[in-house]
């Protein structure tokens, strides 16, 4: 199963229908996301609007842990089975899964003042995020400082596999300990307990979050497959400018 | 429009709408560079 997708011309044939497919999903889900969480939905008798921030910030927070999930799996594929690709794809999620979760932590902090009263508590669900973001930048870190790919490639991977340990307790951390921050509300077994008329754009902002990443995800793995044949073509060719203009990110 | 929660709501929404908007292009910019580079190489 793996080997199909291992080969970068089928990739990219691939690539070139989720891509298109990913972008145009997101744009539907998040128009009308934004305009049923903005307009139609109704207040909360608690909170009010502040309610509203919801649907910017769940959706930033399940791809935070949705996006490092994605990291973990194609790592433990990398180990395992030696995918071509997917050290290219734990390395494309990167980027936006540190976006997601300083959004996520933004958006909270922008929440929690006027529920709780204050921008940051050292909250159990709060401070694991943090970690979270934190191994995000480490990730990061290693593919950019080590220069050898074979041996970046590595400790990435051993980051990833360990550092998937904070999803379990980012998730259960409101259970496990006294917390600020309420239970879960949409995964449950006794099933959501939001009202339909919050859960519906609350849900399209998921769908457009979770494809807004596949689409970053796709296209950011495409330019790597290109970067990669124009370094080797320069590494056959070297007296060719051929790396010019690639020095952008 | 929402009361005392407005800056908030406009916090909350504009800086994700400025940084997933950010995203967007430096990956768009860096997938054309990419693209263009390859052109260059093929012609």
């Amino acid at each position: 199963m793996w080997s199909r997708f291992s080969n970068p011309a089928k990739f990219e044939a691939m690539a070139r229908v989720i891509g298109p497919i990913s972008l145009g999903v997101f744009l539907v889900t998040a128009t009308v996301g934004l305009g049923l969480g903005l307009f139609y939905s109704p207040q909360d008798y608690q909170q009010g609007d502040a309610v509203r921030m919801m649907y910017v910030h769940v959706p930033a927070a399940w791809m935070a842990m949705g996006a490092y999930s994605f990291i973990a799996v194609m790592s433990l594929i990398a180990f395992v089975w030696r995918h071509t690709l997917a050290d290219i794809a734990a390395r494309s999620a990167a980027l936006p899964g540190a976006v997601f979760t300083a959004l996520a932590l933004f958006t909270g902090a922008v929440w929690g003042k006027p529920t709780w009263g204050a921008w940051w508590v050292w909250d159990a669900r709060l401070t694991s995020m943090l970690i979270l973001l934190f191994t995000y930048f480490g990730y990061m870190a290693i593919w950019q400082s080590v220069p050898e790919q074979v041996r970046a490639a590595r400790f990435a991977r051993i980051l990833a596999l360990v550092g998937f340990i904070n999803i379990p307790i980012i998730k259960f951390s409101v259970e496990w300990w006294n917390s600020l921050h309420q239970p879960a509300s949409i995964l449950r077994a006794d099933g959501p307990t939001i009202h339909p008329t919050m859960l519906i754009p609350l849900l399209l902002m998921i769908i457009a979050y979770t494809a807004l990443f596949t689409w970053l995800v796709v296209l950011e793995m495409r330019t790597s497959l290109m970067r990669q044949r124009i370094e080797k073509r320069a590494v056959r060719a070297p007296s060719r400018p051929v790396s010019a203009g690639m020095t952008d990110e | 429009m929402y009361g005392h929660h407005t800056p908030y709501i406009i916090a909350a929404y504009g800086v994700s709408f400025v940084v997933i908007a950010a995203l967007i292009f430096i990956r768009m910019r860096a997938h054309k560079t990419a693209t263009e580079a390859t052109k260059r190489l093929e012609h």
